[in-house]
């Protein structure tokens, strides 16, 4: 234990603590910061976030048939409340335009004065209510069209799913399709940010008695033989430590993006377009992500104990982390934690690289760990 | 004769070759993204030979009339629907559905609707260039970066130049010549940033591990004590840094020449060589690319070989300066990514009023992030005629005098 403890004192010198601090810092301003400073990005995406609150505040994180009746009806409030703002108006009111009806279809060849007055009012007043009556048709259309959608969307191959989507209580869910893509995009991040992490911090772990010519003193004792399992026990500590530290602030900052609402809802949402294999909720989705960078974790440090191990260098061992770090990156972005479950890939695609990784990561300790108590040192 | 030996020192590192190895199947593997439109751009090749690459008036009449009977052609095998059709495009759309051609006749409808485009397109171009109005897009970018005062004004005055430039283009007819139709193929991205920005990343790690590797060598292995207490041992540095140079400029050799190969033996640009790189068929967002001086692909290309080697070198520089002091390829390593990443970073510490936004963008950092946009005035920050320059040529000049530093420094330097 004791030895555990001094292992993991090691890895954690103040050089490389600064290190990750810069290299977070650098990350959090290049990668992260813009999914948390722009979100919901702009209009009407915002005015959508707030109805779609709304919506879960009334009806629950779902929207059956007669609470959608009830939706409609607060829609045609709204644009009753539209219709008069625009009767109001002099220079509407004159061109004969006194409804938000006439106010949408109204385009600029037939008066491109009032044209650069409805901009004004949009874009320039941004006058709420017609931004929310934006967002509050996409829904509506959303909402009316997912079966048809499903049923003729070319990209889904599987007849089986459509089915299983379109009989479920979860496809009236409510969750904007914004709201995962963000999660997704920054988890994706923070997933990347760890394993950069743990490679840093993990691949010294033997690679520094070598350099200090530590390691013949090391391997003529019996306690020192042993050493490779503890140094691993203390990479994976370690690798634990730094993920939940870095979990635990993300999550910290995530929650300015204020999601806690749509915990509940499916992934099988209308307004998705049914992206996802599988029927589960926000925060199932959530926590399988985490799961995920564990995982990867994980797999990071045994790579990086075992590359530690067997590599001579410094260089030798940066260069062999390049390759790793550059595919983990790409399989991270492409669909081991951005679009978990997504359509664009079979379900057992994901299942299998996490567990084709946690092999591969298993295989080279344990093929090593048989060498070490009988491996010559010079 | 001691460069010999520092650089078989380099050379015995079998990582340096893994590392190449994987870096070539990478960017083969980019290379061949675009192989779908391949047969689609076969049309523009036998277009050139045929016509030539300059869109004139004679030109334009010869391709006219030969796509008057491609549309007759059209026109005869869709004639039991009665109906004329103008393009073959206009045949496709109909039927997109229920296909009542021969597999033949598909493949030469497709053919025929990329001639139509090629065709349309170049007849569009005039009447797109007068409307081309470089003051929107002034104002679209100082609206979309909220820019204000001294840095609207800047941008401003850059987009006029660049509008005096625009008609100096418009007058030798740089922008009418035939190339990809890369709005569709975008072979300008391909080539120049995803492929370009790959190799610049990849030989960036090289060159760092290359030159750390070697100048930290003898501490890593042990002989520092050895080598360094000799007078001789102290001249070692210089030795070092030039055989991280050849080093360096076999592993640009290599990766450039493999990566360019595959990928002007998969794409062919035969013919296209001397297409002015602004002409319009190049433009893949709504303003096309405009080059402050009239280059050629080939030219364009050329530069950008010769951008990325003498930035590679620059890295080089910062990476031996950093070495000499830090001893530890280790620490070098990620010192220099975190140094490359506050480079990229440091503009947005500027307020948005003021031109540091701009002078801020003068390192090599920013100026590999966009190598499709280099000689042009198209990236909205390093719009400047000379950025590309100015910034290597002030480069050149810190780097070489930080080496020239640690290499004095390194003569009377403690070794622990």
């Amino acid at each position: 234990m004791r030895i555990i403890l001094y292992e993991i004192g090691k890895l954690f010198n103040w050089k490389v603590i600064g290190l990750l601090f810069l290299l977070s810092f650098l990350f959090y301003q290049l990668f992260l910061s813009f999914h948390f400073e722009y979100f919901p990005n702009g209009r009407p995406a915002g005015d959508h976030f707030k109805i779609t609150k709304q919506m879960i505040a009334k009806y629950g994180p779902e929207m059956n048939k007669k609470e959608y009746e009830n939706f409609k009806k607060t829609y045609e409030k709204e644009v009753n409340k539209a219709d008069k703002y625009v009767a109001s108006q002099e220079e509407f009111a004159n061109a004969g335009i006194t409804t938000y009806e006439g106010f949408k279809k109204f385009d600029r060849p037939s008066n491109p004065e009032l044209d650069n007055l409805k901009a004004e009012i949009i874009f320039k007043k941004e006058i709420d209510i017609f931004w929310e009556l934006q967002a509050r048709e996409s829904i509506m259309e959303r909402y009316e069209h997912f079966e048809e959608r499903t049923l003729t969307n070319r990209y889904i191959d599987n007849e089986e799913w459509k089915k299983e989507y379109l009989n479920s209580e979860s496809r009236h869910s409510i969750l904007p399709d914004y709201v995962i893509a963000n999660f997704s995009n920054l988890i994706s991040m923070v997933g990347i940010l760890i394993v950069l992490s743990v490679i840093i911090v993990v691949s010294r772990i033997h690679i520094i008695e070598y350099q200090n010519n530590a390691i013949t003193l090391q391997y003529t004792t019996m306690e020192g033989r042993n050493l490779f399992k503890k140094k691993l026990v203390a990479a994976m500590v370690t690798a634990t430590m730094i993920t939940t530290v870095y979990l635990g602030i993300f999550f910290q900052l995530y929650a300015q993006n204020e999601t806690s609402e749509f915990f509940a809802s499916s992934l099988f949402s209308f307004e998705f377009n049914g992206h996802y294999w599988l029927d589960i909720t926000f925060f199932q989705y959530i926590i399988a992500s985490v799961v995920g960078v564990y995982l990867l974790s994980f797999v990071t440090a045994a790579i990086s104990t075992y590359l530690s191990r067997v590599v001579w260098s410094y260089i030798s061992l940066i260069g062999s982390q390049i390759p790793i770090a550059v595919v983990l990156i790409l399989l991270i972005k492409e669909y081991l934690i951005t679009r978990m479950f997504g359509m664009q890939y079979p379900v057992y695609l994901t299942i299998g690289t996490y567990i084709g990784l946690l092999l591969i990561g298993g295989a080279v300790l344990s093929f090593r760990w048989k060498k070490e108590r009988i491996i010559d040192i010079v | 004769m001691i460069i010999k030996h520092e650089l078989w020192k380099i050379a015995k590192m079998p990582i340096i070759w893994f590392l190449l190895l994987f870096f070539i199947g990478l960017n083969v593997l980019i290379s061949l993204t675009n192989t779908d439109f391949k047969e689609d751009m076969a049309v523009l090749k036998d277009l050139v030979r045929n016509y030539g690459h300059d869109i004139n008036v004679e030109m334009m009449t010869d391709l006219g009339d030969d796509y008057e009977e491609k549309v007759a052609w059209v026109n005869h095998i869709a004639k039991h629907d009665g109906k004329t059709y103008e393009h073959p495009s206009e045949l496709l759309d109909t039927y997109i559905s229920e296909k009542p051609f021969n597999e033949d006749e598909m493949q030469k409808l497709w053919q025929y609707r990329s001639i139509e485009t090629y065709y349309r397109v170049s007849q569009d171009i005039d009447e797109f260039y007068q409307k081309l109005d470089l003051k929107d897009s002034a104002s679209a970018i100082i609206g979309m970066y909220g820019m204000k005062d001294a840095a609207a004004d800047t941008v401003r005055d850059q987009f006029q130049k660049l509008d005096r430039r625009l008609e100096e283009l418009i007058e030798n007819g740089e922008h009418k010549h035939l190339f990809f139709h890369n709005k569709v193929y975008e072979m300008h991205e391909l080539l120049f940033e995803k492929i370009g920005r790959a190799l610049i990343f990849e030989l960036m790690l090289l060159f760092v591990l290359i030159t750390a590797a070697v100048t930290n060598y003898e501490f890593e292995n042990k002989t520092a004590a050895v080598s360094y207490t000799a007078k001789r041992g102290r001249k070692l540095a210089l030795a070092k840094l030039a055989a991280a140079s050849i080093a360096g400029f076999f592993v640009i050799l290599v990766l450039i020449g493999v990566t360019f190969t595959t990928y002007f033996l998969t794409y062919d640009y035969s013919g296209l060589w001397n297409v002015p790189i602004s002409t319009y068929f190049n433009a893949e967002m709504p303003l096309p690319y405009i080059t402050w001086w009239n280059l050629s692909f080939l030219e364009y290309l050329g530069f950008f070989v010769l951008f990325v080697i003498i930035i590679q070198y620059l890295f080089m520089g910062i990476t031996f300066f950093l070495s000499i002091f830090m001893k530890n390829t280790y620490l070098v390593f990620f010192c220099f990514l975190i140094i490359a990443g506050a480079g990229v970073l440091l503009p947005e510490i500027a307020p948005h009023g003021s031109n540091f936004i701009f002078y801020l963008q003068y390192t090599p950092y920013v100026m590999v992030m966009n190598p499709h946009e280099w000689l042009m005035g198209n990236g909205p920050f390093t719009i400047y005629k000379t950025y590309e320059a100015v910034t290597i040529v002030v480069w050149t000049l810190v780097t070489g005098s930080l080496c020239a530093l640690s290499i004095r420094r390194f003569k009377r330097m403690q070794l622990h």
